[in-house]
């Protein structure tokens, strides 16, 4: 194939990835490294493509959210202490080959298919907190955020429990080349009890710090394809900030039925091509 | 929405820009170098690209060392190579947190607010040991 076609591929296809991602608030990350294997990509220049792609998005979309004032910054800074250290942990395991490809491929499966699911769960609603975390408070890090009825204060609780969750996103992060947002968010949602719209923000806020981690080891390994990241960083930001400003305009319950749709089937693939090798 | 008197608004305002300035200044580095790219090899198999995204090369020395070391990297864009470019617009993207980070230590250390100094400067060590082992070997 020559490269100007397959360059254009790959770029639709992450443009697609981000578009869906964004619009579904799921993040297109998570599809990128199986959508490039498709097209026969290795998974090495894959991780790596997409590890790039996510600190790109992440930020981006962060950008405006800590503008806002919805993001939890000395929160983020504490947690990312854990996530950087779980990213390092995870890019070594990858780069020292540790994992077999197919054991990777059994995780990457298992982690979509935990991604189509826990969106499926409804949140949690506004809860009141008696028991915030005495090292939170120690570390002032009971926050509030904007709303249209004024700022709406929040506590910060279990924040050990929080870190080591955090340790294992990272982990995931440097190890898969994904972004860990899902679990981030859980983490903080269930495990912290905040409030969604300061979770999901701090999420996106923690993602970029946590993928430049482990992609200084990508880099220096080489497992960054220019050729590669230039129609996957481009086509996902194109996508997903199209897919923001879509968001306002059409009906999102059937998109986002497709997109986890296409989650589970490349989850299932995953899974497969772990267990029974990918067929050429 | 946010109350002016909350003394965060200015530090979340400057770090919102620089995440913004790092992903916009990055990606104009990825379009210029892709382009050119593109328009010298666009017609070339992707097979016969070095590196070819379809196979792995096991050894380290087999992967250009153009895309990998800084300093390779700035060598071939000064002789007017396209995928350098955009390596360093990559380069940048990476850049772009770790910049934040720093920042943020700081924007405390300004605020002699010394615990949220040494919990960036944290950060920044476990970063710079993640580049500097990925340089080594």
């Amino acid at each position: 194939m020559q490269v100007w076609l397959f360059t254009l591929l790959i770029g639709l296809g992450s443009f697609v990835a981000g578009f869906l991602g964004a619009l579904t608030g799921l993040g297109g990350g998570i599809v990128l490294v199986p959508l490039l294997m498709l097209f026969g990509v290795d998974m090495h220049y894959a991780i790596g493509a997409s590890l790039v792609s996510v600190i790109a998005t992440s930020s981006g979309a962060a950008a405006s959210y800590v503008r806002e004032g919805y993001s939890n910054l000395r929160l983020a800074m504490v947690l990312e202490i854990a996530t950087t250290t779980g990213a390092l942990a995870g890019a070594a395991l990858f780069a020292l080959h540790v994992i077999p490809t197919g054991v990777l491929s059994v995780i990457f499966g298992a982690v979509l298919l935990a991604s189509a699911g826990l969106s499926l769960r409804p949140h949690q609603g506004p809860r009141t907190d008696p028991h915030p975390d005495p090292l939170a408070t120690a570390l002032r890090l009971h926050s509030s955020y904007p709303s249209l009825d004024g700022p709406v204060e929040y506590h910060v609780r279990r924040l050990p429990l929080g870190f080591a969750l955090m340790f294992l996103a990272g982990v995931l992060s440097g190890l898969l080349g994904i972004g860990s947002g899902g679990l981030k968010v859980l983490a903080m949602d269930q495990a912290m009890k905040l409030p969604f719209k300061a979770s999901t923000t701090t999420s996106n806020l923690m993602i970029g710090v946590t993928a430049a981690a482990s992609a200084g080891i990508y880099l220096g390994q080489g497992y960054i394809d220019p050729a590669l990241s230039l129609p996957v960083v481009l086509g996902v930001l194109l996508g997903s900030v199209l897919g923001a400003r879509a968001l306002l305009l059409l009906n999102t319950v059937v998109l986002r039925m497709v997109f986890v749709g296409l989650i589970v089937v490349l989850g299932l693939k995953m899974l497969y091509n772990g267990f029974f090798g990918a067929a050429a | 929405m946010r109350p002016d008197t909350d003394p965060d608004a200015a530090i979340d305002a400057v770090t919102g820009n620089l995440l913004r300035a790092g992903v916009l200044l990055a990606a104009l580095m990825l379009a210029v170098g892709g382009a050119v790219f593109l328009c010298r090899h666009g017609a070339e198999k992707v097979e016969e690209q070095k590196p070819n995204p379809y196979q792995f090369e096991k050894k380290l020395e087999q992967r250009p060392a153009k895309y990998r070391r800084p300093a390779a990297v700035f060598e071939a864009v000064e002789r007017g190579e396209a995928r350098p470019v955009i390596q360093v617009g990559v380069m940048l993207l990476i850049l772009t947190p770790v910049l934040r980070v720093l920042f943020t230590a700081a924007a405390f250390a300004w605020r002699r607010d010394w615990v949220y100094v040494v919990i960036p400067v944290v950060v920044l060590a476990v970063l710079l040991v993640g580049i500097l082992t990925g340089q080594a070997g």
